[in-house]
């Protein structure tokens, strides 16, 4: 059985497509097999993300809907053994979506795979909650600033309260991945400190990406940035997937750096 | 709140959106003997509670095959025991022109019919109707349970999630987040920071009180006199604190 994996924010572009790719991309390269799958049906974003969008033939609303299968849908990633990519529709809305048949899906993907990791799309309504609905873990992915966070807070309620887990009376594993962290910005007071999310949403830390060019420069290139192992996001993500994993792992990235060697690909204000 | 006619073309009145807290009483079989006498029995043991208190009769749980008396005779038995019966709910039972000319309004099918509805005995012992402003919806049939009313949270309460416990207290373990709101016919104590909206005695008492490690809050409120967030940033903000009413006022000293 996989371990099926949301990752969720509540709100919008607050990086939940990077850190799906960088997670699912992470796992495969620890040698777990993986499969992303896109819910943001009619905002498809992952595939370009991740670098295949011209090989989208069929999507995850085909297989629901049966007119294709699993295999013909599942897209392999070419640079990462044991990746594979379902996709998104472009062309469809959320309610193509069903309990059923999202269930089905996972159910099937179950067989075949490690990890699954659902990219939940924006928001708290259908399509985020049937994302979310059948998932054992969330990673939150939130940035330093107060309406991330405050949405963050309501997804975390919607986890405990909406989730096939917490119908069982059972909860979701929890997880906060803080996106987009500028320590210099932090110093300065103009951003939430690592210290102040926490204490609002009071669930166990993750991992702590430094907001960074190499995010932007992955994004458009269709390369998950963990590939990118020279960048800090690369290994903040890297490190994250560690201690998801349950390796120790010192938090990086907290400080203000020196310019010096990381200065290349730090700085850049938003 | 008041308005005041300063100008003698002022309209004659205006339309307020207010909520009431209703108790009702809830008929679980029909005996006229036994209802008058259970009914005089509670008066007795609570006389402050039935002078002329409101109620809504809710017939939805007499069987139905159970004869109901002629309306009047029914209203009468609740006068006797100074109880002021204001509408009906399940009122099919009766003619819609009988209940009219009797000065009863409508209040439709409520519930499902749960068998697990409070008795009258349990809802009756709940403070007496006032005027409450400024509270959300509860839920109609939150069920009672006499031992303990009292509600414990221990994982935080989210933005978005509403928590009311009827009749008693609710203590949470940990925070409230912004965009949270907890509300309780009783006290409410919290043990972390109160970051979004607590509203303590919804039902109208006056003597229930707040209390938080960490006042924070967007409102308080108790018995629906509120403070919002701007005028509680005095010297107890972000410290331990407790709220109360004195008269009108709300005040909050630190804890």
């Amino acid at each position: 059985m996989a371990e099926i994996i949301v990752v969720t924010s509540g709100k919008g572009g607050v990086g939940k497509t990077t850190s799906s790719a960088a997670i699912g991309t992470g796992l495969a390269l620890r040698g777990h097999k993986t499969v992303l799958v896109d819910f943001d049906v009619g905002l498809r974003n992952l595939d370009l993300i991740m670098g295949c969008e011209r090989r989208v033939v069929f999507d995850l609303v085909n297989v629901i809907n049966q007119e294709a299968t699993l295999n013909q849908a599942l897209i392999k990633d070419k640079r990462t053994e044991g990746l594979f990519i379902l996709p998104a529709s472009q062309t469809r809305d959320k309610d193509a979506l069903t309990v059923e048949g999202v269930e089905r899906v996972l159910n099937e993907l179950s067989e075949m795979f490690d990890y699954i990791v659902c990219d939940s799309p924006a928001g708290i309504e259908k399509g985020a909650q049937l994302a979310l609905y059948f998932a054992d873990t969330a990673i939150v992915v939130t940035n330093p600033e107060v309406s991330s966070v405050r949405d963050s807070d309501r997804i975390l309620g919607v986890l405990q309260s909406k989730s096939r887990k917490a119908e069982q009376g059972g909860s979701i594993r929890e997880h906060l991945l803080l996106t987009r962290y500028n320590p210099a910005r932090v110093q300065a007071g103009e951003m939430l400190s690592v210290e102040d999310v926490q204490d609002i949403l009071a669930i166990p830390l993750l991992g702590v990406i430094p907001e960074s060019e190499a995010v932007l420069k992955a994004s458009n290139q269709g390369q998950p940035v963990v590939l990118d192992q020279q960048s800090d996001a690369g290994q903040a993500y890297l490190d994250a997937i560690a201690r998801f994993l349950g390796e120790e792992r010192e938090h990086r990235f907290l400080e203000v750096q020196r310019k010096g060697l990381l200065s290349r690909v730090f700085g850049r204000k938003g | 709140m008041t308005s005041e006619n300063r100008f003698t073309d002022s309209p004659q009145f205006r339309f307020k959106n207010s909520r009431v807290s209703l108790n009702e009483l809830i008929l679980l079989d029909f005996d006229a003997e036994r209802l008058r006498t259970e009914l005089a029995q509670h008066a007795a043991r609570l006389p402050s509670l039935f002078q002329q208190m409101p109620v809504l009769l809710n017939l939805e749980q007499v069987p139905a095959d159970r004869p109901l008396p002629p309306l009047q005779d029914l209203l009468a038995i609740c006068r006797e025991s100074e109880l002021h019966p204001v509408g009906l709910r399940g009122s099919n039972r009766y003619d819609a022109e009988l209940c009219r000319s009797l000065g009863l309004a409508d209040f439709g099918q409520g519930g499902r019919g749960d068998p697990s509805r409070t008795t009258p005995t349990e809802s009756e012992e709940v403070v007496a109707a006032e005027p409450v402003a400024a509270v959300a919806e509860k839920a109609p049939d939150a069920t009672l349970k006499a031992e303990s009313r009292t509600r414990i949270l221990t994982t935080p309460v989210r933005s978005g999630q509403q928590v009311y416990v009827q009749g008693g207290d609710l203590i949470v373990l940990s925070s409230v987040g912004a965009g949270a709101e907890v509300m309780a016919d009783g006290n409410i104590h919290i043990y972390g920071p109160l970051r979004g909206r607590a509203m303590a005695g919804v039902n109208g008492n006056t003597e229930a009180r707040i209390f938080c490690q960490s006042l924070e809050a967007e409102l308080i409120s108790i018995a629906g006199y509120f403070k919002a967030s701007e005028d509680l940033r005095s010297d107890h903000w972000q410290k331990p604190a407790q709220a109360w009413l004195s008269g009108t006022r709300l005040d909050t000293a630190a804890l």
